[in-house]
């Protein structure tokens, strides 16, 4: 696993993704935006279930931003799926 | 709907953002009429985007070697280096009702303005979405928008005076960044006004208020009891905090 990954996403933001294996968790940092700004919370539980169900990342992360009325600037739901896989490495 | 101006005051870091978050509640309640306000940073400070890592982003140890304030904003974005007199931040507050519902739009909208502003001072600029103007394809001025309670708040900096060296000692720029953008080195990315105009701060303040004010019914006033007295407890209570600047 790998501490942290990170993309400038082209046309778009940098977006980092550190992540804390003993404890399952993974954070999002970057200059991007995102509406609400409080919905963050909400995509690190989404990805920190991503990276220990990777069959689900993609389904529990749709969901969150569905549900969540989540509008990302400057990144896309794939970034972060493509940088979780990366992270897994 | 009349609207008001905040007249340009240069203050503390953690004081300019309280002010747009009180100015954003109070509007919330309609206590107050949609807002423009001009501003300046004194002491120069660093502000970050609500989803950076503070250490990623700032040398925060320089910062303190040279009384640079750090403050952590409530809008996402990057790292931004406010230099005493050598910037002009705005900001405008008003209900999304009457602000474009599509947030791109809405960028395109208020950094129109700003875009108009260096029309009327005689430089051509371009918006680049996401939140950019560019001219002669280098960052003269960025912005950041969030939405709470039914008000969109964007503020964003006009560079007037470029402090190449001391902007690039306090900010830690990520080399995928530059890299993205065919560049060497991030000194390539930016330019300031006085890089291209010669003219005064008074000058660019009376475009900006032209061009925000183009449409609208705006007329200068100042903030009322209630959102200076809510302004030092924002203040106070979060960007002054350490949990809060150190979140992340």
């Amino acid at each position: 696993m790998r501490p942290f990954v990170e993309r400038k996403v082209r046309n778009g933001k940098l977006i980092r993704l550190n992540v804390d294996e003993e404890h399952s968790r993974v954070q999002l940092t970057g200059d991007f935006f995102m509406s609400p700004e409080e919905g963050l919370a909400l995509v690190e539980d989404a990805l920190s279930e991503g990276l220990r169900e990777p069959g689900r990342a993609r389904n529990v992360l749709e969901k969150t931003v569905r549900v969540n009325k989540l509008v990302f600037l400057g990144f896309r739901v794939q970034d972060l799926l493509e940088m979780l896989q990366e992270a897994r490495r | 709907m009349k609207w008001r101006l905040l007249p340009f005051e240069a203050r503390p870091a953690a004081l300019n953002m309280a002010i747009d978050e009180a100015v954003l509640e109070s509007v919330a309640v309609q206590a107050s009429p949609p807002t423009i306000r001009f501003y300046g940073w004194s002491p120069s400070a660093v502000s970050i985007g609500c989803f950076q890592n503070i250490e990623d982003e700032v040398n925060l140890q320089r910062c303190r070697e040279l009384g640079i304030e750090v403050v952590r904003r409530r809008t996402g974005g990057g790292a931004v280096f406010h230099a005493e007199a050598g910037e002009l931040t705005y900001s405008l507050i008003a209900p999304e009702a009457i602000m474009p519902r599509d947030i791109n739009l809405s960028y395109a909208d208020i950094c129109g303005r700003v875009v108009d502003a260096l029309r009327i001072l005689g430089l051509a600029s371009e918006f680049k979405p996401i939140n950019d103007i560019l001219v002669e394809g280098k960052k003269i001025s960025g912005s950041a928008q969030t939405r709470r309670g039914g008000v969109l708040l964007q503020h964003g900096t006009l560079l007037l005076h470029l402090q190449e060296e001391l902007m690039f000692q306090v900010l830690k720029v990520s080399k995928k960044k530059i890299e993205d953008k065919g560049l060497s080195e991030p000194k390539a990315r930016v330019t300031s006004l006085d890089r291209h105009l010669q003219v005064s701060q008074e000058k660019v303040l009376t475009a900006m208020t032209e061009a925000f004010g183009k449409g609208i019914d705006l007329s200068v006033d100042g903030l009322s009891q209630t959102e200076s007295a809510r302004a030092q407890e924002i203040a106070e209570q979060r960007y002054r905090s350490r949990d809060w600047t150190f979140s992340r």
